[in-house]
C-alpha cells in the first residue's frame, strides 16, 4: 500500500478513536518512508495527543518528540511540526517552559509562509501559555508578614479570612497585567489572520470579561457566531456579555442557541439541578425520569424566579450566567476539564462569583503541608462570611479543594444551596403582605378563589425622587410550572404617598393544587418590587358534613339585618396586609356548607370566635426581648393564652342554601402589638358536627 | 561560640548577604528604569515588531548593573566579616563574589526583561504617549452618561444622577431624581434650569435644584440629545423632539429605518443627527415639524455622534473613528475618513478645536487629528477605562468607569 494511502488509512482510523490501529499503519508508513514528514507528522501527532501531563507517558512522548523533529528537520517551512512539538511540551513535566520557544519559532515560521489557518493555531498557542500564566497571577496578593494563608484555622477560627485579608496580605496591582496584554496580543494575531478562529475568540473574551470589556466581547464572538459550526462555547461567552450589560433579553437567547449546540448528555450536566440543591433533594431529582425531571426544573425556576413579570427569568439567567462563566475561565481543552465540572464551577454555581478574591504564591514552608508548591485562591464571600479555599499547580488551569474544604462545602451545601445575593435585583424583591381565601364555587369541585393584596406603595417608593409612579400589579394562577397571567393593571400613585394600594383578584377554579404568585413592580424605578407566592391546595367542598370556607378579613362594614349575601353583595373590602392598628375593628366573614335544617327548616348552630396571642411585639429593644422571651417560657406573658373573643347561637331560615355567609366585626380593645391567631369553630345543633378554620393577622403600633 | 552556632550564624550571614544583593540589584534597575523617558511610536506596531525592538542594550547594562552590585555586596561582606566567621566555609574571592555576581547579573537580567515587558505593554500601538495634567472627583457609581453646561456636569450611573461644579477642581453637588432605574442618557437645559434623563422605561426631566422628577415621556429611551431650544429623545427607532414648555409645549416626532443608537445635535447647521444600524442621518426641525435630510453610510453602529465647524466624526465601537469634512456633504456620496486602528473600540468623542478626543475604553483618551490626513497624535493611560469624553472651555471630561471618576484634563 502507498504511503500516502497508509496516513489516510490511519487518519481515519484516529478520527474515530481505534489509536491503536492508526498507529500500527502511521508505523508502517514511516517505516516505508522514513523521510517523508506526513507520514512522521501524524505518527508524532497520534502519539503526542495520546499522553498525558504524566512521567509514564514518557517514552512514548520522546518517540513523538522524534519524529516530529525529524518532519520538522525535513520540512523547515512548515511550521505544522513546531507547533506540535510546542503542544507535545506542554505535556511534558519540567519542560512545559520549552513550548514557548517552539511556539515562537512556530510562529516565525508561520509568519513567513503566510498560512492564516497556522498562523491562527500558533498565536492562539502562544495566548494560552500566556493565559495560564495570567490565571495564576491575577487577583495575586502578597503576604505583609511571614505568616502564610492556613485553610486549616480559616475552618477553624471564626473571621480568620477576614482578618487574614486585611491585616496580613495586601492585594498586587495590575498583578499579571504584562501576560494579560500579551496573551491578548497573541489572540489578536490569531483572529487577525482567522476572524472566526474560535478557540482564540473564546479565549480572548475571557481576558476581555476580566476587565468588563463587556461591549468588546460581543465584537470578538460576532465572526464566530455568524458560522454555522459555532460552538456552545463561543455562545456561552457571548449570552455571559449581554448578561453583564444589561441585555437580558439578549442574553436568554444566546444562552437557549448555546443550549441547543451542546449534546444532550453535556446539556443534561450543564443544567443538573442536583449541583444547587440539597444532597437529599438532589438525590431525589438524580431518581426521576426525564419528563418528571424536566416538569421539576420548570417548577424550580418558575419558583426561583424574583419578578415573573419581567420577561427572563433572572434567576435562571444568573445560573447560566454563572455556567458559562465556569466555561470560560475553567475549561481547558489541554487538561479536558470542562468548567462547570470542577470543585470551583461548582462554587460558583451555588453561589457565584466571589467578590473577594485571593491568590498566594506557591508556599516553599515545610510546614505549608499540601499547599507546599501550589497556588492558593482564596474566595472569599463577605456578606455571609465565608471562604473556600482551593489549591492548584502554577501555570495550570486547574485547583481543586484545599484540605477539608469539600467537606465544608458539603456542609454549606446543606444550609445554603443556592444564593442570589449578589444580585442587587433579587436581594430588592420586598414580599407583598397578601389574603387568599378560598369558597365554595357554584359547581362541586370548583373553588371561587380570592386574592387581596395591600402594595406598601410608600416603602417601595420611599428611594424615589419622582413625583408620580406606574405601579404594575399582577397575578399568576396555575400549577407549579405552568403559571399563567389571569390579571393585570397598571395604577398611577401620587408621590409621595402616604397609602397603601389595594389589588383584589377573584376567580374561580377547579379542584387541585395551585401556585399563585401575585407582583407589584414599577419597572422606573429602582427597588420598587414585591412579590408573594402562596402555594394553595383548592379542595372540593364535601356537601355532606359541615365544613367552612377560609376566614376573610375586611375593613370594617356593618352588618345587614335578614339573611346575608354573598360577601361581594355587602361591599366587603378585604385587607392584603391583614395588619390592623390599635383598638382597631375590622370584619370577619366566612362560609359554612353542610349545615343540616332541623324539622322546622331552620338552622342552629354555634359559633365560637377564640383570639390567641402568638407572638408579643416588644420593638427592637433587645433587652426588653430577651425578658420578654424568658417570661413567655415560663408563662408569665399572654403569649400562647387563649381567649374567647365570642360565642353566640344562630337560628336562620334554610331557604335550600348551599352555603350559609356569617359576618362579625371585631375589636381587640387595648390588645398589646403581636401576631394573633382567630379561630372561628362552629358547632351544628342538629347535625352535632363541628368545623374549625382560623386565620393569623398582626396588630401593629404602626398600622397598616 | 560553639562550632555549631558559628555555622549556623555564618549561613545566617550568607543568606542575608545574597537576599541583600539581590535587593540592591533591584534597586538599581528600578532606578535605571524611571531615569529613562518612554519610547514614542509614530506607526501602528505590532508586538512582534516591538518585541524585535527590545534594546537588549538594556539587558546588558541591567546585567552589569547587577553584577557589579553583586559584586560590591561581596566586597562588603568581605570588609564586614571577621576572620574567623569565613575560615570554615564561604571565602569572599572564591565564593562570595562569583555567587553573588553571577545572581546579581541573571536578576538584572530578568528585570530588564521584566522592565522592557511592562513598557511594552504600557507604550500606546501609535502616537505619542501623553501625560496630562487633570483633576477629577468620584462618582457613585462607573459613569454611564454625563452632560456639561457652563458650570455643571450632570453624570449617570446605576446609582442615580449626580450634579458637579464643572470647575478647576470638580466638586460633587448634589445628587438628583434618586431611586430611577437604568439611567442611560442626561443632558442639561441651562434655559429651564432642569435636566433631562433618559432611562431603560422613560424620559423624565428634573430641576437643577430640588423637587421631584417628572416623566415626560414613555418608552425606553435609546438616545438623548439637547440644543438650545428643544430635547431630541430616541426610542426604537422614532425619535421626538420636544420643543417649550407648559402649555406651548410641541412634540414632533419622526419614525425612521432601523434602531436609532445616538442622537447629536448639531450646532453649525442647527440640526440634528441620528445614528441607525448602518447610517448617520441628518434631522432638520422647522416650524412643519422634523425633515430627513442627508444620509452618510457607516460601516457599523455609531455609539457617538459628534460635530465641530468642520467636522461630522462618529465612534463605532471596534470599527474605529468615522468623520466627514463638513463641505463634502453636499456631493452625491461623500467620502469620509476613519481611523480604524486605534483605538481598538471608540466609546465616545468630542472636538476641542481641531483635534477630536476620543474615549478608548482600556487603551485610554486618544487624540486624534484628522487634517491634513487622519491620524493618532497621541493617548494617555491615565484614564484606566475612559468610555465617555465631552468638552467645553478648553477642557475635555473624561469619565472613568474603572476608578468612577470624571476627570478635567488639561489637553
Amino acid at each position: 500500500m502507498p504511503t500516502d494511502s497508509l496516513v489516510h488509512e490511519g487518519r481515519e482510523k484516529a478520527s474515530v478513536g481505534d489509536t491503536a490501529a492508526a498507529l500500527e499503519l502511521l508505523e508502517r508508513a514511516t517505516d516505508q518512508s522514513p523521510r517523508d514528514p506526513d507520514a512522521l507528522y501524524w505518527r508524532g501527532v497520534v502519539l503526542s495527543r495520546t499522553t498525558s501531563l504524566t512521567l509514564v507517558d514518557t517514552p512514548r512522548r520522546m518517540l513523538a518528540w522524534h519524529l516530529l523533529n525529524r518532519a520538522a528537520s525535513i520540512d523547515s517551512r512548515n511550521p505544522r511540526y513546531l507547533i506540535e512539538l510546542g503542544r507535545l511540551r506542554l505535556n511534558t513535566p519540567i519542560m512545559r517552559v520549552e513550548a514557548e520557544r517552539l511556539f515562537r519559532r512556530a510562529l516565525t515560521v508561520a509568519e513567513n509562509n503566510g498560512d492564516p489557518v497556522q498562523l491562527a493555531e500558533v498565536a492562539y498557542e502562544l495566548g494560552q501559555i500566556k493565559t495560564r500564566r495570567y490565571l495564576t497571577g491575577r487577583n495575586r496578593w502578597q503576604y505583609t508578614s511571614n505568616l502564610i494563608f492556613d485553610p486549616i484555622a480559616a475552618r477553624r477560627r471564626v473571621h480568620y479570612t477576614r482578618e487574614f485579608l486585611e491585616q496580613l496580605a495586601r492585594p498586587i496591582e495590575r498583578a499579571a497585567f504584562v501576560d494579560r496584554s500579551e496573551a491578548e496580543e497573541y489572540f489578536r494575531r490569531a483572529l487577525g489572520a482567522q476572524p472566526a478562529h474560535e478557540a482564540s475568540a473564546v479565549a480572548l473574551m475571557s481576558l476581555l470579561y476580566d476587565q468588563k470589556r463587556f461591549d468588546e466581547m460581543l465584537t470578538i464572538a460576532a465572526p464566530s457566531l455568524q458560522q454555522s459550526d459555532a460552538t456552545a462555547r463561543v455562545y456561552l461567552a457571548a449570552g455571559l456579555a449581554e448578561y453583564k450589560r444589561g441585555q437580558l433579553d439578549e442574553a436568554d437567547r444566546l444562552y437557549a442557541r448555546a443550549l441547543a449546540k451542546l449534546t444532550p448528555e453535556l446539556r443534561a450536566d450543564l443544567l443538573d439541578l442536583g449541583r444547587i440543591l440539597r444532597k437529599g433533594d438532589s438525590i431525589r431529582v438524580a431518581g426521576v425520569n426525564a419528563s418528571e425531571r424536566a416538569r421539576t426544573d420548570s417548577a424550580f425556576w418558575e419558583a426561583a424566579d424574583p419578578m415573573l413579570s419581567t420577561a427572563p427569568n433572572e434567576a435562571r439567567l444568573e445560573f447560566l450566567s454563572r455556567m458559562a462563566y465556569a466555561d470560560l475561565f475553567f475549561t481547558d481543552a489541554e487538561t479536558r476539564q470542562i468548567g462547570w465540572r470542577t470543585d470551583r464551577g461548582l462554587i460558583l454555581a451555588r453561589y457565584g462569583e466571589p467578590p473577594v478574591i485571593a491568590t498566594f504564591p506557591p508556599s516553599t514552608d515545610i510546614d505549608a503541608g499540601d499547599a507546599i508548591g501550589r497556588v492558593i485562591a482564596v474566595w472569599f464571600y463577605p456578606r455571609a462570611e465565608v471562604e473556600f479555599v482551593f489549591f492548584g499547580p502554577p501555570a495550570i488551569n486547574s485547583a481543586s479543594f484545599a484540605g477539608n474544604y469539600r467537606d465544608f462545602a458539603d456542609e454549606r451545601r446543606d444550609a445554603s444551596p443556592f444564593m442570589l445575593d449578589n444580585l442587587p435585583f433579587v436581594m430588592a424583591v420586598d414580599s407583598l403582605p397578601t389574603q387568599v381565601a378560598r369558597f365554595r364555587g357554584p359547581a362541586p369541585r370548583e373553588t371561587e378563589v380570592v386574592v387581596a393584596a395591600s402594595v406598601n406603595a410608600p416603602r417601595l417608593y420611599r428611594s424615589a425622587e419622582i413625583d408620580r409612579g406606574a405601579l404594575e400589579l399582577s397575578v399568576r394562577v396555575g400549577p407549579a410550572a405552568q403559571l399563567k397571567l389571569v390579571a393585570s393593571d397598571t395604577v398611577r400613585v401620587l408621590l409621595p404617598s402616604s397609602q397603601r394600594v389595594p389589588f383584589l383578584w377573584v376567580d374561580t377554579l377547579r379542584a387541585g393544587e395551585y401556585r399563585l404568585r401575585v407582583e407589584a413592580r414599577d419597572p422606573a424605578v429602582l427597588g420598587a418590587l414585591g412579590r408573594a407566592q402562596i402555594e394553595a391546595s383548592l379542595p372540593s367542598f364535601d356537601t355532606t358534613r359541615l365544613g367552612s370556607s377560609d376566614l376573610l378579613i375586611a375593613n370594617r362594614v356593618s352588618v345587614p339585618s335578614g339573611i346575608l349575601p354573598a360577601w361581594h353583595a355587602i361591599g366587603l373590602v378585604p385587607r392584603g396586609d391583614l395588619t390592623i392598628a390599635p383598638r382597631d375593628t375590622f370584619s370577619v366573614y366566612w362560609e359554612n356548607y353542610g349545615l343540616k335544617p332541623g324539622n322546622d327548616q331552620r338552622l342552629q348552630f354555634e359559633v365560637r370566635l377564640v383570639v390567641t396571642l402568638l407572638q408579643l411585639d416588644r420593638g427592637r429593644d433587645p433587652l426588653r426581648n430577651l425578658f420578654g422571651n424568658i417570661a413567655d417560657a415560663v408563662g408569665l406573658s399572654a403569649v400562647g393564652d387563649q381567649q374567647l373573643g365570642m360565642r353566640f347561637e344562630r337560628n336562620e331560615p334554610f331557604d335550600n342554601r348551599d352555603r350559609v355567609p356569617q359576618l362579625v366585626t371585631i375589636g381587640l380593645g387595648s390588645s398589646p402589638a403581636g401576631q394573633y391567631r382567630l379561630e372561628v369553630i362552629v358547632t351544628d345543633r342538629v347535625s352535632g358536627q363541628t368545623s374549625r378554620t382560623q386565620r393569623q393577622f398582626t396588630i401593629s403600633r404602626e398600622g397598616p | 561560640m560553639t562550632r555549631l552556632e558559628s555555622a549556623f550564624n555564618w549561613r545566617l550571614a550568607r543568606r542575608s548577604a545574597q537576599s541583600l544583593a539581590v535587593g540592591v540589584a533591584s534597586l538599581a534597575m528600578a532606578a535605571a528604569t524611571i531615569a529613562e523617558p518612554l519610547l514614542a511610536q509614530q506607526r501602528m506596531t505590532t508586538r512582534s515588531e516591538q518585541r524585535k525592538k527590545v534594546p537588549n542594550k538594556r539587558a546588558a547594562l541591567y546585567s552589569v548593573l547587577g553584577a557589579a552590585a553583586g559584586g560590591a555586596m561581596a566586597m562588603g561582606y568581605y570588609f564586614m566579616s571577621e576572620q574567623g566567621d569565613r575560615a570554615g566555609g564561604c571565602r569572599p574571592f572564591n565564593c562570595a563574589m562569583p555567587f553573588l555576581v553571577v545572581s546579581g547579573a541573571l536578576s538584572g537580567l530578568f528585570i530588564a526583561k521584566e522592565v522592557d515587558a511592562q513598557r511594552r505593554v504600557d507604550t500606546p500601538r501609535t502616537g505619542e504617549s501623553f501625560t496630562f495634567s487633570f483633576t477629577e472627583a468620584g462618582t457613585l457609581a462607573p459613569p454611564i452618561a454625563m452632560d456639561i453646561r457652563d458650570s455643571l456636569i450632570a453624570v449617570v450611573s446605576d446609582s442615580g444622577a449626580q450634579l458637579f461644579s464643572a470647575t478647576a477642581a470638580p466638586k460633587a453637588l448634589r445628587r438628583r431624581a434618586a431611586g430611577l432605574s437604568s439611567l442611560r442618557q442626561v443632558v442639561i437645559l441651562p434655559a429651564t434650569q432642569t435636566m433631562v434623563l433618559g432611562t431603560g422605561t422613560a424620559l423624565w426631566e428634573a430641576a437643577l435644584g430640588t423637587g421631584p422628577a417628572t416623566r415626560i415621556g414613555d418608552g425606553p429611551i435609546d438616545a438623548l440629545a439637547a440644543s438650545p431650544v428643544g430635547v431630541m429623545s430616541a426610542v426604537g427607532q422614532r425619535v421626538r423632539l420636544r420643543r417649550g414648555r407648559g402649555p406651548a409645549q410641541r412634540v414632533d416626532s419622526v419614525q425612521l429605518g432601523g434602531a436609532i443608537s445616538a442622537l447629536a445635535y448639531d450646532e453649525t447647521s442647527h440640526g440634528w443627527w441620528v445614528a441607525l444600524d448602518s447610517a448617520l442621518v441628518q434631522i432638520v426641525a422647522d416650524e412643519t415639524g422634523l425633515h430627513v435630510g442627508k444620509t452618510l453610510t457607516v460601516p457599523s453602529t455609531a455609539r457617538s455622534i459628534t460635530t465641530n465647524g468642520q467636522w461630522i466624526a462618529a465612534a463605532l465601537g471596534d470599527a474605529g473613528v468615522i468623520a466627514w469634512r463638513r463641505e463634502a456633504l453636499g456631493g452625491a456620496s461623500p467620502t469620509p475618513v476613519r481611523v480604524s486602528q486605534e483605538p481598538r473600540f471608540a466609546y465616545d468623542l468630542a472636538f476641542l478645536n481641531d483635534d477630536l478626543f476620543v474615549a478608548g475604553g482600556v487603551d485610554g483618551l486618544f487624540r486624534l487629528s484628522l487634517s491634513p490626513s487622519p491620524r493618532v497624535v497621541g493617548s494617555s493611560r491615565q484614564f484606566p477605562f475612559a468610555t465617555t469624553v465631552k468638552t467645553q472651555g478648553g477642557f475635555v471630561w473624561v469619565g472613568d468607569i474603572s476608578r468612577r471618576t470624571i476627570a478635567r484634563v488639561v489637553p
